[in-house]
């Protein structure tokens, strides 16, 4: 068994001249839930993609439970669900047909738990896909991908062009059908509130590169945002590292900063602060700091 | 095997049309062969079946290069490739698929006319000047000429991302039946097509393995 069923090395990735992933370095640990995040054209699809075989590498390697995924064979894909972000599914079958499809092809089909999920979403057999909604689409598409037990879940944006009931109807079953089996999922996803609630190890892309990877804890506990106001105007600088955003207004100053610790803390005291309070952060702060075009160097130099 | 079976039975419900087209040309081509050899007289009423045999000629290698036109710009356009390769499906699979349903085809429409002539030029069958030993090699020149005329379609269908510039390689798929007209069915005729089928399939397994889906 492979610790990793995520391994990317050294992955570059040109497009029509254009550098979309450039040397990403990822190992996701079984049983994790990972979640990627990123602003649009940043790189994910590429990666996910990339990951999958459907797109070759410029350079580096991939690896999905230990095969290149350039070469995965049947077997190896058998272990993989996959929902592609719009949910990429034949448009012009109907669901039955789709289905049958998906069943015939699969080595192994768990139809007592796809009749079940059938029965949740009652959807249209006789319908073509092209006539469901997006909210349908992306049901059956989580469907066929859960019913064959993968070992593996890709889910690239499967959230992506549903109205906020249907997000939320279809992450509560996710999260129930995630939760239920240990598997390792890879989840990229623009509603950060999704994420959260999901993954325990996050990814943050920006500009083709990952600039963010641990454990969701420990971003948070490692980003500080703090709110500090001296007795007259605020310093422009303070002459501390791995500053990922710092906003003056007057006496004010508000600082973002990854691993903030003593030494920086008795950097902050010599220029003689009135107070400093800690602010809270949720992830989607941290992702909106992270992802400031000015400060995506910053994070990454901070090795977050 | 199942998979494979899986997959051509996909690629034969998806394009049903060129399958009942072939078995109606077929049936028409065998009824056509035997009616000119039972109405053989000597005269030159035999000629009216040569204009028959050419216009049925044009229509089946255009049909041919469209029905591989079709196979890989349909799957480029609707992403088939993209779904399946998600699902425990290898490339290699979905091409050798895809062509099995292409010789399918051909062997649809050449089968039941190569049996009927099998039959009619037989040793216990007199009335028709044509020496017996040709008709092995007409149909094997058949069966590459439209082998060939479809691996153009299907090089071209997966090489070009508009459909009309596909259009581009009628010309050369008129000129295959034109070559077995002037070179006739001989081995050599046979290598050439055989090295030309080759180079398209080749060419486009090369680009399909290799390119984003």
């Amino acid at each position: 068994m492979d610790d990793h069923p995520i391994v990317v090395e050294n992955l570059v990735k040109y497009y029509e001249g254009r550098c979309v992933l450039n040397g990403i370095d990822l190992k996701v640990p079984r049983g994790c839930i990972y979640g990627l995040l990123g602003r649009n054209g940043c790189g994910k699809t590429t990666l996910i993609r990339t990951l999958l075989g459907l797109e070759p590498p410029t350079r580096g390697r991939t690896m999905l439970l230990g095969h290149d995924s350039r070469c995965l064979s049947a077997r190896a894909r058998a272990r993989i669900g996959y929902v592609a972000e719009g949910h990429n599914l034949i448009q012009n079958y109907r669901v039955r047909r789709l289905i049958g499809l998906c069943r015939d092809l699969a080595l192994h089909w768990n139809e007592a738990f796809f009749s079940q999920l059938m029965e949740t979403f009652r959807l249209p057999m006789d319908r073509k896909i092209k006539e469901l909604s997006a909210g349908m689409r992306a049901e059956l598409n989580l469907a066929l991908a859960m019913a064959v037990d993968p070992e593996l879940l890709i889910l690239d944006d499967p959230t992506l062009g549903l109205d906020t009931v249907a997000r939320r109807q279809f992450l509560e079953l996710a999260i129930d059908l995630i939760q239920k089996q240990d598997r390792t999922i890879l989840f990229s996803s623009h509603i950060l509130g999704d994420v959260e609630r999901i993954a325990d190890r996050i990814g943050i892309m920006v500009a083709g590169k990952l600039i963010v990877d641990c454990e969701l804890e420990e971003l948070k506990r490692r980003v500080r945002k703090l709110q500090v106001m001296f007795p007259s105007e605020a310093p422009k600088d303070l002459y501390i590292t791995e500053i990922i955003h710092q906003r003056n207004a007057g006496r004010e100053m508000v600082l973002t900063v990854a691993d903030w610790n003593p030494q920086k803390q008795a950097i902050l005291e010599t220029f003689g602060p009135q107070s400093c309070t800690e602010l809270a952060m949720t992830l989607e702060d941290i992702f909106i700091e992270c992802t400031r075009p000015a400060t995506a160097a910053v994070v990454e130099g901070s090795e977050v | 095997m199942r998979t494979y079976w899986t997959l051509l039975k996909r690629e034969i419900i998806d394009h049903v049309a060129y399958f009942a087209t072939a078995l109606i040309l077929s049936g028409l081509l065998t009824a056509m062969l035997v009616s000119v050899v039972l109405s053989f007289d000597g005269s030159d009423r035999e000629l009216f079946g040569i204009a028959g045999g050419i216009t049925a000629t044009v229509a089946v290698v255009v049909g041919l290069c469209g029905l591989g036109v079709a196979q890989m710009y349909g799957d480029r356009a609707r992403n088939i490739s993209a779904f399946l390769t998600a699902l425990p499906v290898t490339r290699a699979q979905i091409f050798i698929a895809r062509i099995a349903a292409g010789v399918l085809v051909i062997l649809i429409l050449l089968v039941p006319p190569a049996v009927a002539a099998t039959m009619l030029f037989g040793p216990n069958v007199d009335g028709v000047p044509v020496y017996r030993g040709i008709v092995p090699d007409v149909f094997r020149g058949l069966f590459l000429m439209c082998l060939a005329c479809y691996s153009v379609g299907v090089y071209a269908g997966w090489h070009r991302r508009s459909l009309a510039p596909t259009l581009g390689v009628l010309p050369v798929v008129l000129l295959v039946p034109l070559l077995l007209v002037i070179k006739g069915f001989g081995p050599a005729v046979a290598a050439i097509l055989a090295i030309f089928i080759l180079a398209c399939l080749a060419g486009t397994w090369c680009r399909f393995a290799s390119s984003s889906l």
